[in-house]
């Protein structure tokens, strides 16, 4: 989820930061802690080493007194003085009992050893030899003594009378009590070592069992007196245990553990400070996310919303952060593009000349048109306007003369209107859609709209006269969709274009007709691959000379489908999609290979190929026509060239040309179904044709139609006097060939011979025919 | 009258009568002798020597039954003198000098006593009858001390701040003994002769001086430790 994503983010980096910061501060403040409480246990430590060394010196002092008591003794000093020993020896012992000392000694001036235990005093008399030197020049001396690995504090003094007369002496054994006093009086671990020259010795202490072998060592290693060291988390300080004597050492040690013990529960009180900024920091994290998040994804969702095509979506702006001016920024976009996408709407549904709607509103205004009308029980009406001689006006003035006359025949539609939507379709088109109860309604304004165009327009002070046709189309009755409604339109509007009528009001069937057209100008070029298009022949024969033989090819289209499509009704449709040209081509080749092989088969023949008025227009329809002829070594004078007189209606001097190409290249033309156009005489002394065919419409009653009789006869004499042979078509009976005949007619062509053949057909029809003349 | 009041007199009066006695030895009883001994003592750096007793003892051994009186004073915790000569047979006199009491005792093998705590005038005089060193001391006050030495002649002195002494005596023939409180062992004795006609002069270097027995005793136990 993109928003929690960057909730997460930042929650992770701020409770990152804080647990980075913490954790420094933590590290910061446990190495600075443990750093001073180091350093003061140091000093503490030194302090503790001073304080080790005064209490030591308050201890001796306190046993020199005791020895001293006994040395001031002036029976004592009697009894040395006399050599007294045996007294001597009692009062050492019982001194030293008082005193609580563990031996106590006497050395006389000639240097005799008395002692409270005599055996142990001779055992450590040895050891006395700087004692006792120090004793006779200070007259007191003090050392730690070790026996047995045993340490013994010892105090001597010179029994002065009052010159020195003996030396008297007491032995204290360091014990573990004395050690542990010191130790409650130092707050320190109190040790005592010795070193005897090779390595150190333990001799008592407060010490646990298990450092005491690492301190030994430790000592060797340091050797270092006065200073602290650090092993194994103790921190240690050797100092001598008397003064005199640098064999022996006391070592105080305190561990680092005990000393930062006060700090432990800081770590702890630290640790939850931590948590609970990285708490707080979670929570700030939350709330600034959120105040981010919150605005973003509303501001997200407005956006979606954009997207969908919402503009007025209110945004509330609170902040006059960043993000408010976000939301600003995105107020003001949303407005814009709102703005803009009215505007492009509107441009791309108006019509920018006129104002109007365009085409891009027909639907939309017809079906809201359709759905307002159904309660009302009303129709709803579409007009198709165009003018009728716009291109002219647009040709013959001018694009903006053109321009304007659509603005004013806009506007003028939509000042005639009453009610009702006028839209601009294109070109010269309008759309008006209405709603009325009946077609007289209707009728009465289009008459009204006739009318008003009666006046001609004033256009850049040129008065222009314009003429509109109206195709009407209603639904429900004549469609059931605006689709159908606006084709159907349309379809009345061509239909009134076509057959001359101002006002066209749709009919049944027109736009089935126009949906069937649809289909064969999409069926006709794979129909023509498919073979489905094929050639007949029909024999057309000279009516003085049965022999001499012609045919007329004629295309037959059998749909798969649709059937027998008949050529009225295909031609029309590939005449106006363009397609006639391809046909024409194909009948062509089809027709000149058919005369190849009929020439082969020593069938003397003609063959007749209609050409439509759009073949004319081709310049290279003569060059394919010489190429096909000679490819197939087919001679020119076998193949007829059929044009009707309309053909040459449109571009006249083109079509001329091209037919005397044609002609030039040695076939002969003909005009086909003379007699239903507009037929002019000059044009048809113009056209370089031979031969001039009556339509049938003519000869089919020729026998009984005295009209027909007068028509077919003056036209013979007429084909014949511009020197052009004569075919009729659609003969079907005997009488009348022999009227024709009779007229004077030169060939004949229709069902009394045969009706159309396919190739095959055709050639056995010819075989036959020749065989029974 | 009070009993004290008398016996400041007494001390008063037996002062006087003793200096005028000694004042008397002097001046006149000792220009009586014709021969005369001069000795300056020194020790190894030739620096003087104070208090080295010089005795010159007569090779004809003689038994004094006189019973001459030398007095040992007590002033401010000090024996005054700090060292004595005397002859066999001497009385030495105590006099407490001081308003305090002193035990003054002597553990030496030519003379063993105590006399226990006392005032002024109290102390029976005590006969030093053997010759040799005694050492006397104070029960109660430590740093008192001070030497009799006790020879077999009335010809003795002590040395002077310059080492010096001079001895008067008939002519004849003596043993010269050397003492001194921190001479360890004896000083071997030497013959001498004595002329009327000239001063006999000696100089005697005293080696083998053990350092002062510190006049001022170690009492502190702060430099035991």
């Amino acid at each position: 989820m993109p928003k929690f994503s960057y909730l997460l983010k930042l929650l992770a980096f701020l409770i990152g930061l804080v647990i980075v910061l913490e954790t420094i501060s933590y590290l910061a403040t446990r190495l600075v802690i443990s750093k001073a409480v180091t350093q003061n246990a140091r000093e503490e430590l030194l302090a503790g080493g001073e304080l080790f060394t005064r209490i030591m010196q308050k201890n001796v002092e306190q046993l020199a007194l005791s020895v001293k008591i006994l040395t001031e003794d002036f029976g004592f000093k009697d009894a040395v003085a006399t050599g007294d020993e045996k007294t001597i020896a009692s009062a050492l012992i019982n001194h030293s009992a008082r005193v609580k000392a563990d031996i106590g000694i006497l050395i006389t001036a000639d240097g005799k050893l008395i002692a409270s235990d005599q055996s142990f005093g001779l055992q450590i008399a040895e050891e006395f030899n700087s004692l006792k030197e120090q004793a006779q020049t200070r007259g007191q001396a003090y050392d730690i003594i070790l026996i047995d690995g045993r340490a013994y504090q010892f105090v001597m003094f010179a029994v002065k009378a009052p010159v020195v007369i003996g030396l008297a002496g007491m032995g204290f054994e360091i014990k573990q009590e004395f050690s542990a006093d010191l130790q409650r009086l130092t707050g320190l671990e109190v040790s005592f070592v010795s070193h005897d020259g090779n390595q150190f010795h333990y001799l008592s202490g407060t010490l646990d069992e298990q450092f005491i072998k690492r301190l030994t060592l430790e000592l060797e290693e340091e050797k270092k007196q006065g200073e602290v060291f650090v092993y194994d988390d103790l921190i240690s300080l050797a100092v001598p245990a008397a003064r005199q004597n640098n064999h022996l050492l006391a070592v105080l040690q305190v561990p680092l553990s005990k000393v930062l013990a006060p700090f432990s529960h800081l770590n702890v009180q630290l640790f939850i400070l931590a948590l609970v900024f990285s708490a707080l920091a979670g929570v700030a994290a939350l709330f600034l996310a959120r105040s981010v998040t919150r605005p973003v994804s509303l501001l997200a969702d407005i956006a979606r919303r954009i997207a969908g095509g919402f503009y007025t979506t209110p945004i509330a702006v609170t902040s006059k952060d960043e993000l408010g001016d976000l939301a600003r920024a995105f107020i003001s976009m949303q407005k814009a593009i709102s703005e803009r996408e009215q505007q492009v709407i509107h441009q791309s549904e108006h019509d920018p000349l006129t104002g109007l709607p365009n085409r891009l509103r027909i639907f939309p205004e017809l079906e809201g048109a359709i759905s307002r009308s159904r309660p009302l029980n009303q129709q709803v009406y579409l007009l198709v306007i165009d003018i009728k001689n716009f291109t002219q006006i647009n040709d013959e003035l001018s694009q903006e003369i053109g321009d304007a006359v659509l603005r004013e025949v806009g506007q003028k539609i939509g000042r005639i209107l009453t009610h009702g939507d006028v839209l601009r379709l294109g070109s010269d088109e309008f759309l008006v859609i209405l709603m009325a109860e009946s077609n007289e309604t209707i009728a009465e304004l289009t008459d009204l709209i006739h009318t008003s165009f009666k006046t001609p327009l004033m256009v850049s002070g040129l008065q222009v006269s314009i003429e509109v046709n109206i195709g009407i189309a209603t639904y429900p009755t004549d469609a059931d969709s605006a689709e159908s409604l606006f084709r159907r339109a349309n379809l009345a509007l061509n239909q009134g274009r076509a057959t001359e009528k101002n006002s066209c009001w749709y009919e049944q069937g027109w736009d089935e007709q126009h949906l069937r057209r649809l289909l064969l100008f999409r069926e006709f070029e794979s129909s023509l691959s498919a073979g489905h298009i094929s050639l007949y022949y029909q024999p057309k024969i000279n009516l003085e000379q049965p022999d001499t033989l012609g045919a007329e090819a004629l295309v037959r289209w059998r749909h798969p489908e649709l059937g027998f499509v008949s050529p009225d009704e295909f031609i029309s449709v590939i005449e106006s999609s363009g397609q006639i040209t391809i046909l024409t081509r194909w009948v062509l080749k089809t027709a000149i290979a058919q005369l190849r092989k009929l020439l082969d088969e020593n069938i003397k023949i003609t063959c007749s190929v209609n050409l439509s008025a759009l073949d004319l227009l081709i310049d290279d329809l003569p060059a394919y026509v010489a190429e096909l002829l000679q490819s197939h070594k087919v001679p020119a004078e076998n193949l007829y060239l059929e044009i009707t007189e309309s053909a040459i209606m449109r571009e006249a001097d083109k079509c001329l040309n091209n037919l005397r190409r044609l002609r030039d290249l040695g076939l002969t033309l003909s005009i086909d179904d003379f007699g239903t156009g507009y037929s002019s005489l000059s044009q048809l002394k113009k056209l370089p044709v031979s031969e001039l065919k009556i339509d049938k419409s003519f000869i089919l009653n020729l026998a009984t139609n005295a009209d027909d009789q007068l028509i077919v006869r003056s036209t013979i004499d007429l084909g014949h006097t511009l020197g052009l042979s004569v075919t009729a078509e659609g003969v079907e009976s005997e009488a009348i060939k022999d009227l024709l005949k009779s007229y004077g007619c030169d060939t004949a062509q229709g069902y009394l011979y045969s009706k159309p053949l396919p190739a095959k057909d055709f050639i056995q029809w010819i075989h036959q025919y020749l065989m029974e003349l | 009258m009070t009993t004290s009041n008398r016996t400041s007199i007494l001390t008063t009066l037996s002062k006087i009568t003793w200096r005028l006695l000694l004042t008397y030895f002097l001046c006149v009883a000792l220009p009586g002798y014709a021969a005369q001994f001069e000795l300056t003592v020194v020790d190894s750096q030739g620096k003087p020597i104070k208090d080295a007793v010089a005795a010159l003892v007569p090779a004809q051994k003689i038994n004094y039954a006189a019973q001459p009186t030398a007095i040992m004073d007590q002033r401010q915790k000090m024996f005054v003198p700090s060292v004595l000569a005397i002859r066999v047979n001497t009385q030495v006199r105590f006099p407490n000098g001081d308003d305090i009491r002193h035990h003054v005792y002597s553990f030496s093998p030519a003379k063993k006593f105590e006399l226990r705590l006392y005032h002024g005038l109290t102390a029976e005089p005590v006969l030093f009858d053997k010759p040799g060193m005694v050492v006397l001391g104070c029960n109660i006050h430590d740093s008192m001390v001070a030497y009799i030495f006790v020879v077999e002649t009335d010809y003795f002195a002590i040395s002077n701040e310059q080492g010096a002494l001079a001895i008067s005596a008939p002519a004849g023939e003596y043993q010269l003994q050397i003492f001194h409180p921190q001479l360890s062992g004896n000083y071997p004795e030497a013959s001498l002769t004595l002329v009327e006609t000239a001063a006999q002069k000696k100089t005697v270097t005293l080696n083998n001086l053990s350092p002062p027995s510190s006049a001022k005793p170690d009492d502190e136990f702060s430099n035991l430790f």
